[in-house]
C-alpha cells in the first residue's frame, strides 16, 4: 500500500470515529437515575424580569454561562420547600470537590412576593447555602416565567389583606443549561445521591 | 388459704393492668423539627409513631409551650402542584406504624416563641381521643 493511501485511510477512519461519537452523543439519551433530560428538545427560555435577594434586576442574562436549578416556592412553606432546598444543598456539598458543583447554581423563585421581600428571601436561601440565589417579582412577571416553564402555582388567598395563607406550587426542579435553555427536570421526591449522579453525568457530557 | 392466694394474684393482675395503662401507649421515635432561619414563622415536625397495641389510637390535638399552635398537615400532590391540607385527627390503627416525613404528613408548628437552633429540644404533648396524653421530646435538626 502506498504511504498516502495509509494516511488517507487513517484520517478517514478517525473521521468516521469522531463523527459517530458525535452523533451518538447527540442522539443517545442520557440515562438518568432520577431526572428527565430533554436532550435535543431543550428549548430557549424567553426573557423575564425579576429581582434578586439584593433588590437587583434579575433576568435571562443572569442565567448565562452556568447550569441552574430553578425551584418555585415560598418561604412560609415549612415542609416541601425546605426539604427540596436542603436536598440541593446536601447534593452540592456531596460533590463539592468536583468542578461540577462549581458549574451549578441554585435559584429559588418565590411566588409569594408580598411576604417574601428581598431581605426575607436572602435570609432564607442563604440559610441553606450562601451561594443560593432568591428571586421574585411582580405577580405578572412571575406568572410569565412560570407559564413559559410550565410550572403552576396558586395562592390560596381570598383578598390581598389576608396575611396567613397557603400556596400550592409545583415541586419539580427545573434544569437550565448554560445557553439558558430549559434542558431537564427533577421531580419530587428527590434523592441527594441520584441528583448528584445525574448532574455529574449531564455536565460532564455537555 | 386458697382464697388469700387468689386475692394476692388478683391484686397483682390489677397492679399490672394499672401499670400497663400508665405506660406510654404508642412508641414514638425519630421525633425532630426541621430548623429554619428566624424569618420563617413556622416549622415542620416529623416522627415515627408505632401502635403495637390491639386498639386504634386517634390523635386529636398537639400542644407545646414553644409554639402558638400546632396542627397536623399533609402535603399532597394535586394537579401537578403540592399543597398542604389540615388533618383534623390522625388515626394510628392497631398494629401499624405511621411515619410523619418531609413531603407527607407533618406537624405544622406555628410561631415559635423562642429562637430555635439545631440541637435544641422541644417538649410537645399529643392528645388522644381516649382522653390520654403523651409527652415527648423533639430535637431541632439542621
Ligand atoms: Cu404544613
Amino acid at each position: 500500500m502506498k504511504k498516502s493511501t495509509i494516511v488517507f485511510i487513517t484520517i478517514l477512519s478517525l473521521g468516521v470515529g469522531f463523527a459517530s461519537a458525535w452523533i451518538a452523543r447527540g442522539l443517545q439519551p442520557i440515562k438518568l437515575e432520577a431526572g428527565l433530560w430533554l436532550g435535543d428538545n431543550a428549548r430557549a427560555l424567553p426573557d423575564f424580569k425579576l429581582i434578586d435577594h439584593n433588590g437587583e434586576d434579575f433576568d435571562r442574562d443572569n442565567l448565562q454561562g452556568k447550569w441552574h436549578l430553578l425551584f418555585f416556592g415560598y418561604t412560609h412553606c415549612p415542609d416541601v420547600c425546605p426539604a427540596s432546598l436542603q436536598t440541593m444543598a446536601d447534593m452540592l456539598k456531596s460533590i463539592s470537590d468536583s468542578d461540577v458543583s462549581n458549574a451549578i447554581r441554585v435559584v429559588f423563585v418565590s411566588v409569594d412576593p408580598d411576604r417574601d421581600t428581598p431581605e426575607v428571601l436572602k435570609n432564607y436561601v442563604q440559610y441553606f447555602n450562601p451561594g443560593f440565589i432568591g428571586i421574585t417579582g411582580t405577580e405578572q412577571n412571575l406568572n410569565q416565567l412560570a407559564k413559559t416553564i410550565g410550572i403552576s402555582y396558586f395562592l390560596d388567598r381570598e383578598n390581598p389583606e389576608q396575611v396567613s395563607y397557603l400556596v400550592s406550587h409545583s415541586s419539580s426542579i427545573i434544569l437550565i443549561n448554560p445557553s439558558v435553555e430549559y434542558a431537564g427536570l427533577f421531580r419530587a421526591p428527590l434523592s441527594t445521591l441520584a441528583m448528584a449522579e445525574d448532574l455529574t453525568k449531564i455536565i460532564e457530557r455537555n | 388459704m386458697i382464697n388469700r392466694q387468689f386475692q394476692l394474684l388478683l391484686s397483682l393482675i390489677l397492679l399490672m393492668l394499672a401499670l400497663g395503662a400508665e405506660a406510654a401507649p404508642l412508641n414514638i421515635t425519630d421525633a425532630w423539627i426541621k430548623n429554619l432561619p428566624p424569618v420563617v414563622p413556622m416549622r415542620a415536625g416529623y416522627m415515627q409513631i408505632e401502635n403495637s397495641s390491639d386498639t386504634p389510637y386517634r390523635i386529636t390535638g398537639v400542644e407545646s409551650e414553644v409554639f402558638t399552635t400546632i396542627d397536623i398537615h399533609e402535603s399532597i400532590e394535586k394537579n401537578g402542584m403540592m399543597s398542604m391540607q389540615p388533618i383534623s385527627s390522625l388515626v394510628i390503627e392497631a398494629g401499624t406504624t405511621v411515619k410523619l416525613a418531609p413531603g407527607g404528613i407533618h406537624l405544622m408548628m406555628m410561631e415559635p416563641k423562642q429562637v430555635l437552633k439545631p440541637g435544641d429540644r422541644v417538649n410537645i404533648s399529643l392528645e388522644y381521643d381516649n382522653g390520654s396524653t403523651q409527652i415527648l421530646q423533639m430535637t431541632v435538626r439542621q
